[in-house]
């Protein structure tokens, strides 16, 4: 069964191969987006702490910000 | 509706696309030689003069017209309007079969006749599991 | 005309969106791969080669699916100076360059084992090839030009001229001779893929389709915290 499902009467390693390609673009894509999201939420972050007291409060109350800090303080997937 | 910028804008994108649109389909029209990857056996037949370039042939293998021996492979290319055989030194793909597509890539010697250096086998877009297809032929 | 795409609006579901699509796209390929190399039967003339159909097709499809949007946002973009439209073209156009490349590349594998050969100068395949090119000039253009509104202008240009190209490789097959077979599902009339065959096709292409929009959406979240990032220096 398992030796069946792998070489797939020869064609195995042409299946496999087009797949496993397929699923390694697939996470290095996602590697790198990732990468690029978190830098520049750690970009945000850094600049957000350099603010004065006042322009910290400016900020918090537009909701954009908010939006963008409170995803920062979660951090997700 | 739209300020006047904005339908300007529109027109000047439309033109430009149009004349974009219209030059691709003359150059596409005048290299339609070279844009066709093989020609059938009928516009082999009427050609006005053989060149020594390669060339690719694509049809139908004719139904029993598979002659293999140790080293060579002899066989029909048809497009039930003319006919063209190839003979073919090597391994044929998988794929290749009678009644199935084919195109041969090599130099023709006459009209009739093509010496291959490549054989591909051309599948068509159907697709259905193994007992599908032999239920269909018992029908 | 288009002030109801409101940026803070906007981000408050894209920010979360993420996860539960990540969510449902691991959930649907696991399906898909399952049903697409053990449970899916093999063909009857191309034995099990024709599992390479279910991440080869589905790449096709969403690359060019893709590459349309990128283009008919960018007349938007151009017309109406809309900033949005830019940057969601942007922000589709990596999952649009990594569909492309699979496609060819499993395109490639295909054709090893089927036809014989690796690669064919066939106007199906060339005209795809010519769709990357256009995706790599698309997001290297993004890179190079360092003025924001040149940046959407010439972006928007290449976009629209690669649109050219879309209705060539999609009747190739049909208004030339190739080596490509053609098109087996079609709009009007039956697909010429049996339904156990269609089945993991449509899982495969769900599964890549969210695999799409997942990365689209963490790339616009990136472009808006970007946007925002600017924005704190004038504060």
């Amino acid at each position: 069964m398992m030796q069946e499902i792998l070489l797939m009467e020869g064609y195995g390693s042409y299946v496999w191969s087009a797949f496993g390609f397929t699923l390694i673009s697939f996470f290095i894509l996602f590697r790198i987006i990732k990468i690029q999201y978190v830098k520049e939420q750690n970009r945000f972050n850094a600049k957000f702490q350099r603010l004065s007291y006042n322009q910290k409060e400016l900020a918090k109350n537009q909701k954009i910000y908010r939006e963008v800090l409170s995803d920062i303080s979660a951090s997700k997937i | 509706m739209y300020g006047k910028k904005v339908k300007l804008r529109i027109l000047f994108l439309s033109l430009a696309l149009l004349a974009a649109v219209l030059t691709i389909f003359l150059i596409l029209k005048s290299l339609e030689e070279n844009v066709v990857y093989f020609k059938s056996p009928t516009e082999i037949k009427n050609i006005n003069e053989l060149s020594d370039k390669k060339i690719r042939v694509g049809g139908l293998v004719k139904k029993g017209s598979i002659l293999s021996s140790a080293e060579k492979i002899n066989f029909v290319i048809t497009d039930f309007k003319n006919e063209i055989s190839v003979s073919y030194k090597g391994a044929v793909p998988n794929l290749f079969a009678e009644g199935k597509g084919v195109v041969a890539e090599g130099f023709l010697k006459d009209r009739n006749f093509l010496v291959a250096k490549k054989i591909l086998a051309k599948h068509d877009e159907n697709y259905m599991p193994p007992e599908v297809k032999k239920a269909l032929e018992n029908n | 005309m288009f002030s109801f795409i409101n940026n803070s609006k906007i981000f408050s579901i894209t920010s979360k969106a993420p996860k539960y699509v990540f969510f449902i796209f691991v959930i649907v390929l696991c399906i898909g791969l399952i049903e697409a190399l053990v449970l899916s039967p093999k063909d009857y003339i191309q034995s099990h080669s024709v599992r390479i159909m279910y991440v080869h097709v589905p790449s096709a499809w969403i690359a060019v699916g893709i590459f349309l949007f990128i283009g008919i946002l960018s007349f938007g973009s151009l017309i109406f100076k809309n900033k949005n439209f830019s940057i969601i073209s942007k922000s589709l156009a990596p999952s649009g360059l990594i569909f492309n490349i699979t496609a060819l590349v499993t395109g490639s594998i295909w054709g090893k084992p089927t036809w014989g050969t690796w690669w064919a100068w066939d106007s199906r395949i060339t005209s795809m090839l010519i769709l990357c090119l256009f995706y790599f000039m698309y997001i290297l253009a993004w890179r190079i030009i360092e003025d924001k509104t040149r940046a959407d202008q010439i972006t928007s240009i290449i976009a629209i001229f690669g649109l050219i190209n879309i209705p060539i490789i999609k009747f190739s097959v049909d208004w030339w001779s190739t080596l490509h077979q053609p098109s087996s599902i079609k709009l009007m009339e039956n697909s010429t893929i049996h339904p156990s065959m269609l089945l993991p096709l449509t899982l495969m292409t769900a599964a890549f389709a969210l695999f799409s929009i997942l990365i689209f959406l963490m790339k616009y979240n990136t472009e808006l915290i970007k946007i925002k990032n600017k924005g704190l220096d004038r504060l």
